[in-house]
């Protein structure tokens, strides 16, 4: 749906983003991570075709974003880390501006603001100045405004900063509710374990470049699984098993056990096992990984420096 | 869309009841107190304190609340959101001009209204309709100049969060000032001028020809705003529009120069000669106008380069700096004037002595020329040290040095030889007037050079090659 290619962006003498490609399938939620300065913001800006780049480009449903920004922006919904709000108009006034901004029809404009005002729990508040809600309202009212024409993609920059515990509960179960409206997001944010909440893919970013791009495991994508299993006696057979059975990638392997990526979800996963066992491996422990998202990204971040 | 959504916002922020309410209250007050005041004419008393209330209101405070309705947007991080919106640039542009305008507006109506019922005991309804016109567009002149030069300076500090208004509100009443004041008919202390202005050839009532020209001025304004509003939407716009203007500015000052050339210069050759040496002046000028106005960053310049050198000439058209364009009119223009005028100087004296006519020979034009090549390497050279912080303003102080402190210096020493290293003068000889520019020239050009390797504009890529 939304692709990036060999995107090049400068600041005067810094290179932020340097040759970064990347696709992201329809309906998923991309959590884009990496470290302060890696270029996430500069990336979402250029995505959202708010900044131009010096190479490379963005395709949106096939066409430039940079050629044709207008038509790309009522596609598109994107929330700066650093939003403002129109402190003197009512939640009310926002929501109808921001729908008659983006080309809502006069006949929808009100229908859709109540809808996203449910959506996000502020329809009690559509009388209120946006001037006197809360940090976690006015997130809320920034993300209704972002979504008011229904986006195919929406792009969120640090969307949880400066929440509550209880609100970054309430922004994950809103996302999700996007995404499975059929919403394709890209979310960044410096808190991983809450991406892990509802991310369904991770895209990494180190110093300009993408370092991984990948299915988050247990997240049901293409039902692939990422596995440890453990051996009650050592076998230096395991490595050569494993890099022969089918559906199984990646594999990181010991005498006493291993970690592998396996397509096909858990129906794969019975079979594998069967033939491990079948093959005489003394299986002790066979299961998904519980490693999570934060070690994921630290174990790329350590070991790798680009794809 | 009829009514711009950017329009309707900002009239729920600008028109409060209570603002409707308190502006005629205020105004009428005031004016019921200058007619008291004025007791041998209520009317003049009525006409004074309108017209001057106008002046405040549409002209002091219209400028300022133009620049504001983008600046405002920057402060309050809004500008982003708006950028994301589907809002054209035309819409964006007249909704945010008009609608960050319409409390200063609703006040400016009253008073023009009041001051053409006043003026109307004085002069024809005519007349007074003129000057209100003449007056409101002057305004809407100073505020789209307050605007543009809000979005200019936009562009050229991105980062920044803050857009310094009070400058902008500058450029503003500097555009008004030509156009905006017509205080000897105001206020009578002179009779009505009869002779008017002469432009090419014809003599045009000064009031008309204030009106016809601040409504000229008004449209490209309006096109500026436009355009730059197109490019802050991240729209990609050739240089056409510059170029009209330019050509549209040379042939307007032109006219003033038409039939009266022998007042001015010291030469007295044909139209032609009028012509070109008014579009000659007007060029250096606008050159100047883009060359500060325009961003000249690191980035831009090597995305120039790197268009250039594939040959993606559409591509090399929407990054072209408006200063090319200009330069290349100025060089053109140059080179025609340097075939009308003499060849040497018609006095040894030096400029400086010749009073107010200007006497241009083919070297001192090519003096100039030089000596705008220099000014723009200076500027391109402290542009591409990308920690300066505001090149532009170091550039310009430069060169103001130069040409006032260091000119003056040597011109008031009496040391006339080394003035050419200072001024486009006459010097000793033909050679000398462009030898000691020419050398400058070099020298910039060789620092330019070394700047640019150096690494001021160039990164090094952590791949070796850039995707296409």
């Amino acid at each position: 749906m939304i692709s990036v290619e060999g995107l090049v962006f400068d600041y005067p003498g810094v290179r932020a983003l340097d040759g970064v490609s990347f696709s992201i399938e329809p309906g998923g939620i991309t959590a884009l991570v990496g470290p302060n300065g890696a270029g996430k913001t500069t990336l979402m800006r250029c995505m959202a075709a708010l900044d131009a780049p010096f190479a490379g480009r963005v395709l949106l449903e096939g066409f430039d974003v940079h050629e044709e920004p207008r038509k790309s922006h009522r596609e598109m919904g994107y929330l700066s880390d650093f939003f403002g709000l129109y402190d003197d108009l009512t939640v009310r006034q926002c929501l109808d501006y921001r729908a008659m901004a983006q080309g809502v029809a006069p006949a929808q404009r009100v229908a859709a603001a109540e809808r996203v005002a449910a959506q996000v729990r502020l329809s009690e508040r559509m009388g209120q100045k946006a001037g006197e809600l809360s940090r976690g309202l006015r997130q809320r009212l920034a993300i209704a405004q972002a979504i008011i024409h229904r986006p195919r993609f929406l792009l969120l920059d640090e969307p949880a900063s400066g929440l509550d515990p209880e609100a970054r509960q309430e922004l994950s179960g809103l996302l999700r509710g996007l995404s499975a409206e059929g919403m394709t997001i890209l979310v960044s944010s410096h808190i991983l374990a809450e991406l892990q909440d509802y991310s369904t893919d991770m895209l990494i970013l180190n110093e300009g470049r993408v370092v991984d791009h990948r299915a988050i495991e247990g997240a049901g994508a293409g039902g692939r699984l990422r596995m440890m299993l453990r051996l009650s006696r050592p076998d230096r057979r395991l490595a050569q098993v494993l890099g022969r059975a089918p559906g199984v990638d990646d594999v990181r392997a010991e005498d006493t056990g291993a970690e592998f990526f396996l397509e096909g979800g858990e129906a794969a996963a019975g079979e594998l096992l069967r033939h491990l066992v079948d093959t005489g491996l003394a299986v002790c422990e066979f299961a998904p990984s519980q490693a999570n998202l934060q070690d994921a990204y630290l174990e790329r971040m350590r070991g790798g420096d680009g794809q | 869309m009829i009514i711009s959504p950017e329009f309707r916002r900002n009239l729920w922020l600008e028109l409060t009841p209570h603002r409707l309410i308190a502006m005629p209250v205020i105004l009428v007050a005031i004016f019921i107190l200058s007619a008291l005041i004025e007791e041998t004419s209520r009317s003049s008393g009525l006409r004074v304190a309108s017209i001057s209330a106008f002046y405040i209101i549409v002209y002091l405070w219209g400028t300022r609340r133009a620049a504001a309705a983008l600046a405002d947007e920057v402060r309050g991080r809004t500008w982003d959101s708006q950028r994301m919106s589907a809002l054209d640039a035309w819409s964006m542009t007249w909704g945010k001009l008009l609608g960050g305008t319409a409390f200063i507006w609703y006040g400016g109506v009253i008073c023009l209204l009041a001051f053409v019922a006043a003026e109307s005991n004085h002069t024809s309804a005519a007349t007074a309709w003129r000057l209100a016109a003449t007056a409101m567009f002057s305004g809407l002149f100073g505020q789209v100049v307050a605007f543009v030069v809000a979005l200019v300076l936009l562009r050229k500090m991105p980062s920044r969060p803050r857009l310094p208004v009070t400058l902008c509100q500058f450029f503003g009443l500097c555009a008004v000032v030509p156009f905006g004041f017509d205080w000897p008919l105001i206020f009578r202390r002179f009779p009505e001028s009869a002779e008017g202005i002469l432009w090419y050839g014809w003599t045009v009532p000064a009031a008309d020809f204030r009106l016809l020209s601040v409504s000229a001025f008004l449209i490209w304004a309006i096109i500026a705003a436009y355009r730059l509003m197109r490019v802050e939407l991240q729209h990609r716009a050739l240089p056409w529009v510059w170029i009209c203007f330019s050509l549209f500015l040379m042939t307007y000052a032109a006219g003033f120069v038409w039939e009266t050339g022998s007042d001015r210069f010291h030469y007295d050759e044909g139209p032609a000669m009028w012509l070109l040496t008014p579009s000659f002046l007007v060029a250096v000028s606008l050159l100047y106008a883009a060359l500060f106005a325009e961003p000249k960053d690191t980035v831009s310049q090597r995305a120039l380069v790197r268009a250039t050198a594939a040959a993606d000439w559409p591509r090399v058209g929407y990054l072209l700096p408006l200063w090319l364009p200009s330069l290349f009119l100025l060089l053109v223009l140059g080179v025609l004037l340097m075939t009308q005028v003499p060849i040497e100087p018609l006095s040894s004296d030096g400029l400086l002595q010749l009073g107010p006519k200007i006497a241009f020979s083919a070297f001192v034009v090519l003096a100039i020329m030089l000596f705008v090549l220099r000014d723009i390497g200076i500027v391109m050279l402290l542009s591409l040290r990308s920690r300066r912080k505001r090149p532009d303003l170091v550039a310009f102080v430069y060169l103001l040095l130069l040409y006032t402190v260091f000119g003056g210096l040597v011109g008031s020493a009496g040391w006339d030889s080394v003035l050419p290293f200072f001024l486009p003068v006459p010097g000793d000889t033909a050679l000398w007037t462009v030898g000691p520019v020419f050398a400058e020239v070099l020298l910039v050009c060789v620092a330019l050079g070394w700047r640019w390797h150096q690494g001021g504009a160039l990164i090094t890529p952590a791949s070796s090659e850039l995707p296409s």
